[in-house]
C-alpha cells in the first residue's frame, strides 16, 4: 500500500491539466466586465440603431429559449427533433448568419444531422428544411422591398437623430427606453438599450438589445419577463465579422427531389405534410368571425383566434415518457391540453413570455400578457383588429 | 535503437492485431452494416418516407452515397463503440489474461512504451473501422443505386468528388470522437486481467454516456460527455463547413485522452504484473 500516495501525486497533475483542456473546450464565460465606452443617450443609442453603416455582415449566433415550455429529449444517436423554425422555441440552438444589402439575408438552424435555411436575395424568400427536404418559396412583397432598399423621402429628410429623437417620443407614452450600460458582445463593445414597457398588463419586463459600438448593429436582444433575473429569450452573435458577403450566399437553388410547396405553413413546422393539403384550418362549423382580431393595445394587445384557427403544428414536446409524435404531429390543442392547466373560462398555457388561452368555445387567445388581461379579453366586445 | 524497436513493436502489433480473427470479424460486421441498410432500402416496394428510420436513410435511394452516411449514424451510437470497446479493453487485459504481458514485459519494451504502442494500435482499429463502414457503403450504394451530385444539409448540392473529400474528413473525424473512448479502454484494460470484464465496462460506458446525453434534465454534464459531440460529423455536410463541432470535439476528447492516458500510465507503471 506504500504506493498509494505515489499513485495519486502520479495522477493528480494529468487530471489537473485534463481539466483545464475540458473547462477550454466547454467554454467558459465570456470576459464578462462592462467595456468602456463613450456614454451615450438613447437617443443616440437609437440613432446609432438606425443607421448602421456595414455593407454586410456574418457570423455565429446562439438562441436561448428559456420559457418554460416542456422540452423533449434529443440527440442520442437519434434525429433531432426540432426541425423547421417552431424549434427554436425550446432549448438552446445554434446558427449560422449572413446578412447583405437590401434584404438580402441567408440564416442557417444547424441542428444535429439536420438544418434549417431561410434564404433571402431581396425578392424571393427560400426556406428549406433537410430531413423532410421541402422548399419553400415566397415572392417578398414590392412595398417591402422597397422599404428595406431605400428610406421614403420624408425619413430620409430626417437626421438619424432627428429620426430616434422622433420615434422614441412617439412611442414614450407606453414605453420607456434607456441605455441600461455597456457590454462585450461576441467580442464588441455595445451599449445595452432598454426597452420597457410602461403598463403592468403585459408578461414582459424589459427587452434589451445590444447595439455594437461602431457600427450600430443589433448583436444582441434579450427578452426578460417581468420581475425576472434571466432572460426568457435570448438570441446573440457569439462571432461576427464586418463587410460584403458574396451575393451567391443569398442565392437558393431547391435540390433535386425537394417537396415544393408555396406559402404553406410547413414553413414554420418543417412537415411537409401540412402543405400537401390544405389546412384543416377552418372548421366548418366555426363562428362566423374566422379572421383573428386583436383586443387592447399596445404591449397589451391579445390576439384572438376564432374557434378552430389553430390546428398549426408545434414541435413535438411530449413531456416525460408520454409518445413521440410522428408524422401527425401535436398541435397547439394537443400541447394546452397536457401541459396546460384549467382556468375560469378555459385551459391555460402559460410560459414565461406569452400566455394562451384556449377558452371553452374553442378560442384561441395569445399574448404577451399575464393570464388575467387574457380572460378579460374573453369577454371583450368584438373589433376588428 | 528506442525508436526503430518502438516502431518494431507497433508493426508486430497492427499485424498481430489485424491477423486476428476476432478483428477480421469486427470489422467484417461493420462492413455488412451498410450493405443490410441498402439490400433493405432496394427490396423494398415503397419509398422511405423523410423523418422515417435513420437519419439520411430517405436520401439513399436516391443517391447511394448516403448509404454510407446512413450506415455511419446507424453504426456510431452501438457498433462502433462495440467494436472499440472490444479491441481497447483486450489491449492490456487480454495480454495478462493469456500470461503473455509477464513475457512482453521480460522483452526490453518499456512499459510506457508498451501502453503507447497498445493506444496507437487502438486508433488504428477506430480509423480502420470508421473507414470499413463508410467504404462498404459507398461501394454497395454505388452498385445498387445512382451516384450524382450530392445535396448538402445546406440544400445545396456538391459533386462526387467533392462530396467523397467530405467524406473522408467524416471518418476523420469520427476515429477524433472516438479517441476519448479509446483512452478510457486503455485505462479499464490496466484494470482487470479479465479482458471480456474490461470490453463490458467501455461499452456500458459508451451507453451510459448517450443515454445521460439525451436526458435535458442533467444538460449541464452534457458537454462534458466524450460521446456528445459524436454526431457533429454533419458539420461537414453543411455549405460552408463548419468547423465549430471539430474544434469542440478535438478539445473534449484530448481532456479525455490527458486524463485516462495518466490514470492508465500511473496504474500500468505502479502494476503488479504476476500472470
Amino acid at each position: 500500500m506504500k504506493d498509494r500516495s505515489w499513485w495519486i501525486r502520479a495522477v493528480s497533475p494529468p487530471i489537473a491539466v485534463g481539466a483545464v483542456i475540458a473547462v477550454s473546450a466547454v467554454g467558459l464565460p465570456a470576459n464578462a466586465s462592462a467595456p468602456q465606452l463613450s456614454p451615450k443617450t438613447a437617443q443616440q443609442v437609437v440613432a446609432l440603431l438606425a443607421n448602421q453603416t456595414v455593407s454586410g455582415l456574418s457570423g455565429d449566433v446562439v438562441e436561448k429559449s428559456a420559457l418554460g415550455l416542456p422540452s423533449l429529449p434529443s440527440g442520442g444517436g437519434g434525429r433531432s427533433t426540432t426541425a423547421g423554425l417552431t424549434g427554436l422555441l425550446a432549448g438552446t440552438h445554434s446558427l449560422r448568419v449572413w446578412v447583405g444589402k437590401a434584404g438580402q439575408f441567408r440564416a442557417q438552424v444547424l441542428d444535429t444531422l439536420d438544418e434549417t435555411e431561410v434564404v433571402s436575395d431581396g425578392t424571393t424568400l427560400w426556406t428549406y428544411v433537410y430531413s423532410t427536404n421541402s422548399v419553400n418559396r415566397m415572392t417578398l412583397p414590392a412595398q417591402h422591398q422597397a422599404s428595406t432598399s431605400k428610406p421614403s423621402p420624408a425619413e430620409a429628410s430626417l437626421t438619424p437623430d432627428q429620426a430616434a429623437t422622433k420615434v422614441l417620443s412617439a412611442i414614450d407614452p407606453s414605453t420607456e427606453v434607456t441605455v441600461s450600460g455597456t457590454a462585450s458582445i461576441a467580442g464588441h463593445g455595445a451599449y445595452l438599450l432598454d426597452v420597457r414597457p410602461r403598463t403592468a398588463d403585459t408578461t414582459i419586463g424589459v427587452i434589451r438589445i445590444g447595439v455594437d459600438a461602431t457600427t450600430g448593429v443589433a448583436l444582441r436582444v434579450q427578452i426578460f419577463a417581468r420581475g425576472a433575473t434571466s432572460a426568457a429569450l435570448t438570441i446573440g452573435f457569439t462571432h461576427v465579422s464586418f463587410g460584403t458577403v458574396d451575393a451567391s450566399r443569398f442565392h437558393f437553388t431547391p435540390p433535386p427531389g425537394a417537396t415544393n410547396t408555396r406559402g404553406g405553413p410547413s414553413i414554420v413546422t418543417g412537415r411537409p405534410y401540412a402543405s400537401e393539403k390544405p389546412l384543416p384550418a377552418t372548421a366548418p362549423d366555426s363562428t362566423p368571425s374566422t379572421q383573428p382580431r386583436i383586443v387592447g393595445t399596445g404591449w397589451a394587445s391579445v390576439v384572438v383566434l376564432p374557434h378552430g384557427a389553430l390546428t398549426a403544428s408545434l414541435p413535438d414536446q411530449p413531456q416525460g415518457n408520454q409518445r413521440r409524435y410522428r408524422a401527425s404531429g401535436p398541435n397547439l390543442a394537443d400541447l394546452v391540453a397536457r401541459a396546460g392547466t384549467k382556468v375560469t373560462g378555459g385551459t391555460l398555457l402559460h410560459t414565461a413570455l406569452i400566455n394562451v388561452l384556449v377558452a371553452d368555445d374553442g378560442r384561441v387567445l395569445v399574448g404577451a400578457v399575464p393570464a388575467s388581461v387574457l380572460q378579460k379579453a374573453l369577454t371583450a366586445p368584438a373589433q376588428t383588429g | 535503437m528506442s525508436r526503430a524497436d518502438g516502431g518494431g513493436l507497433l508493426v508486430s502489433e497492427l499485424v498481430t492485431m489485424f491477423r486476428r480473427r476476432r478483428t477480421i470479424a469486427l470489422l467484417s460486421v461493420l462492413a455488412a452494416v451498410p450493405v443490410l441498410i441498402a439490400v433493405a432500402v432496394k427490396l423494398s416496394t415503397s419509398d422511405v418516407q423523410p423523418g422515417d428510420g435513420p437519419a439520411f436513410l430517405d436520401r439513399v435511394s436516391q443517391n447511394g452515397l448516403f448509404v454510407a452516411v446512413t450506415a455511419l449514424v446507424v453504426s456510431i451510437p452501438l457498433f462502433l463503440p462495440l467494436a472499440i470497446g472490444v479491441v481497447a479493453g483486450d489491449t492490456i487485459a487480454g495480454e495478462a489474461g493469456l500470461g503473455t504481458l509477464r513475457y512482453l514485459l521480460i522483452a526490453p519494451v518499456g512499459r510506457v512504451r508498451l501502453l503507447l504502442v497498445k493506444f496507437a494500435s487502438s486508433i488504428a482499429f477506430c480509423l480502420a473501422a470508421t473507414v470499413v463502414v463508410a467504404v462498404s457503403g459507398a461501394i454497395i450504394g454505388a452498385i445498387l443505386f445512382p451516384v450524382g451530385r450530392v445535396t448538402l444539409l445546406s440544400g445545396s448540392t456538391v459533386s462526387p468528388g467533392n462530396a467523397l473529400g467530405r467524406a473522408a474528413l467524416i471518418a476523420g473525424y469520427v476515429t477524433l470522437s472516438l479517441l476519448g473512448m479509446t483512452a478510457i479502454g486503455l485505462f479499464v484494460s490496466t484494470l482487470t486481467e479479465v479482458p471480456v470484464g474490461a470490453m463490458a465496462a467501455v461499452v456500458v460506458l459508451a451507453i451510459a454516456s448517450q443515454i445521460l446525453d439525451s436526458i435535458p434534465q442533467v444538460s449541464w454534464i452534457h458537454p462534458w460527455l466524450f460521446s456528445h459531440e459524436w454526431l457533429g460529423f454533419a458539420d461537414f455536410m453543411r455549405d460552408p463547413i463548419s468547423w465549430t463541432s471539430t474544434q469542440r470535439d478535438a478539445l473534449l476528447q484530448l481532456g479525455y485522452v490527458a486524463v485516462f492516458g495518466a490514470l492508465a500510465y500511473s496504474r500500468f507503471t505502479t502494476k503488479d504484473v504476476l500472470s
